[in-house]
C-alpha cells in the first residue's frame, strides 16, 4: 500500500530523488551560522502565525484597542497563550538577531563576498525593531501610549530626517488615534511586506556567499540529509519549547487603558534591548556641548548606526580595528543596561 | 506621499473648561485635554493657579503635579520641574510650556496664552 502511494507522489513531487541530491551534498556542521539562519525563519513563522491569530480579534482604533487585547487575553480560549507567544517569540527574535549581529561583526562574517548579506541584515534588524515598536502600540494601554510617545520623540531627535520619522510615526503632530492606526497599518502589511522582500534579498545574497556544499567526505561535514536537517529540527523543536513554556508560564500584563491626560507610573521604562538608551537618556545633563541631551544622543546613535552599515567597507585585511569596536559597543550597551536594572 | 501619510493639522487656539472653582482645592492639580495634547492645572496652597502643558521638555512624557514635594514630575527620566514650570533637576533641558488660567463665571477655564 504504503509503496505505490509513494511512487505516485514521488512521480509528481520528486521527493525521492530531491532527498538523494540532499544526501549527496554535505555542509561543515559545526558551523553556527548553518543553524541560527534556520531558527530565525522558524521564529519568524511563529510570529507571523500567532499574529494572524491575534489579527482575528484585534480592533485597530483607539476606542475599542485595548478592550479587544483584554478580550483576547480573558475571553477567547487560549487567546492569552497567543498573545504571550506572539510577545515571547518577538524578544527571542530579536534576540537571536543581535546575537547573530554581533557575532558576525566580532568575527568579521562581513567580508568580501559578504558585505551585501551584512548591510541587508542590519536592515531587516531596523525593520524587526520597527515591528517591535509598532506592535508595542497596538494594546493602546498606558505603556504602549507612552511608548508612541517618547518613540515618536527620540525618532524625532534625529539629525535632518528626524522630524518628518516623527510626523509619519504619528500621523500628525500629535500622538493621537491616527498614530494608532498607522502603527497597525504598519504593523500588518507595509512591514510584512517590507521584510518579505528585505529577507528575499538577503537570500539572494547568501546562495552567492555561502561556500558550495560539497560531496567530498572531508571532516566536519556532514550530509544535508539527514544529519543537517535533523539538527536544524531539534533546534527549532527546543526553540519551540521555549517559546511554549515561556508564554505558558511568564505572564505579560496588558496594563490600564490608555488616557491621554494619565501622568507617566513609576517606573516606566522600554523594553530589554533599549535599557541602555534609556540609561544614558537619564543620566545625562539638560545639555551636551550646547545642545539638549536627547538631541546629542540621538545623533550620536544615529551616527553610529550610519557607520555600522559600512562597516564591512572600511574593515582592512589583517586588522582588528572592527571587531574590536563591534566588541566594545556591546560590552557598553551590556554594561549600561545592567546599570539601568539596578 | 509624505502629504498622504500624514493628516491635515489644524492649528487653533484650544481652550478647556477645568472646573467650578469651589471644587478646585489648594494644593491639588487636575487634568484635562486641550486640543490633542494633555493640560496641568495647578491649585498652589494659597489658592493661585497655574497651567502647563503636561510634555515634559525632554521626550514628552505626561509629567504629574507631586503634593508632598509640592513640584511637577515627569517619571520616564526622573525630570523634574518647579510648580513655576522651571526645569529644576534631571535631563529636561526647558521649561514646560505654560497655559493661562481665567475663571469665567465661576469656572476654571485653561487655553493657550
Ligand atoms: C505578519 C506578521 C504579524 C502580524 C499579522 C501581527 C499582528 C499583530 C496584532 C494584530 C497585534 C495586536 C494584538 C495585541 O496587542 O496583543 C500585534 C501585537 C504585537 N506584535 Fe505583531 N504581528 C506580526 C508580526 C510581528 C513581528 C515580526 C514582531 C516582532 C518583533 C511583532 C511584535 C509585536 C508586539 C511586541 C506586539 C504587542 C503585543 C501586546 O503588547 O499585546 N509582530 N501583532
Ligand atoms: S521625558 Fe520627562 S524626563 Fe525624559
Amino acid at each position: 500500500m504504503a509503496a505505490p502511494v509513494q511512487g505516485w507522489f514521488d512521480d509528481r513531487s520528486g521527493w525521492s530523488s530531491l532527498r538523494k541530491r540532499l544526501a549527496a551534498r554535505r555542509v561543515r556542521g559545526n558551523s553556527p551560522l548553518l543553524y541560527v539562519g534556520g531558527l530565525l525563519a522558524f521564529l519568524l513563522v511563529l510570529q507571523v502565525a500567532s499574529g494572524l491569530l491575534l489579527l482575528l480579534h484585534y480592533q485597530p482604533n483607539a476606542a475599542e484597542a485595548h478592550a479587544s487585547v483584554a478580550f483576547i487575553v480573558g475571553g477567547i480560549p487560549y487567546g492569552a497563550l497567543v498573545r504571550s507567544i506572539h510577545l515571547w517569540c518577538s524578544d527571542l527574535l530579536v534576540l537571536t538577531v543581535i546575537v547573530q549581529l554581533f557575532s558576525v561583526a566580532i568575527r568579521r562574517a562581513f567580508r568580501s563576498p559578504r558585505e551585501l548579506m551584512w548591510v541587508s541584515g542590519l536592515f531587516s534588524f531596523f525593520i524587526l525593531l520597527a515591528f517591535a515598536f509598532t506592535g508595542a502600540v497596538l494594546p493602546w494601554s498606558q505603556d504602549a501610549y507612552l511608548q508612541a510617545r517618547v518613540g515618536s520623540e527620540i525618532a524625532g531627535q534625529m539629525p535632518v530626517a528626524g522630524p518628518l520619522l516623527r510626523y509619519i510615526m504619528r500621523g500628525g503632530d500629535e500622538v493621537t488615534t491616527a498614530t494608532l492606526r498607522h502603527a497597525y497599518g504598519f504593523h500588518v502589511a507595509v512591514l510584512p511586506a517590507a521584510l518579505t522582500g528585505l529577507l528575499f534579498v538577503h537570500a539572494v545574497f547568501l546562495r552567492r556567499a555561502m561556500p558550495e556544499p560539497t560531496s567530498e567526505r572531508t571532516p566536519g561535514t556532514i550530509p544535508i540529509y539527514p544529519d543537517y536537517l535533523v539538527r536544524l529540527g531539534t533546534v527549532m523543536t527546543a526553540a519551540l519549547v521555549l517559546v511554549i513554556s515561556l508564554a505558558t508560564f511568564v505572564e505579560r500584563p496588558l496594563g490600564v487603558a490608555a488616557e491621554v491626560t494619565a501622568a507617566a507610573p513609576d517606573g516606566a521604562s522600554p523594553p530589554w534591548y533599549l535599557l541602555f538608551v534609556h540609561d544614558l537618556l537619564l543620566r545625562a545633563p539638560p545639555e551636551l556641548l550646547g545642545v539638549p541631551s536627547a538631541k546629542f544622543i540621538v545623533g550620536a546613535g544615529a551616527v553610529v548606526i550610519l557607520l555600522a552599515f559600512f562597516l564591512p567597507f572600511f574593515d582592512r585585511r589583517g586588522s582588528r580595528v572592527t571587531a574590536a569596536l563591534s566588541a566594545l559597543l556591546l560590552f557598553a550597551a551590556v554594561m549600561l543596561s545592567i546599570h539601568a536594572v539596578l | 506621499m509624505v502629504r498622504f501619510l500624514s493628516p491635515v493639522s489644524r492649528r487653533t487656539k484650544e481652550r478647556a473648561e477645568v472646573c467650578p472653582v469651589d471644587e478646585f482645592a489648594a494644593g491639588t492639580a487636575r487634568s484635562v485635554v486641550l486640543g490633542e495634547q494633555a493640560a496641568l492645572v495647578i491649585r498652589l496652597p494659597d489658592g493661585s493657579f497655574r497651567a502647563y502643558i503636561a510634555l515634559c521638555t525632554h521626550l514628552q512624557c505626561v509629567v504629574g503635579y507631586s503634593a508632598e514635594n509640592n513640584r511637577i514630575e515627569c517619571r520616564c527620566h526622573e525630570g523634574v520641574y518647579s510648580v513655576e514650570g522651571a526645569n529644576v533637576s534631571g535631563p529636561p533641558p526647558r521649561p514646560l510650556a505654560a497655559l493661562k488660567v481665567t475663571i469665567e463665571s465661576g469656572v476654571v477655564v485653561v487655553s493657550e496664552g
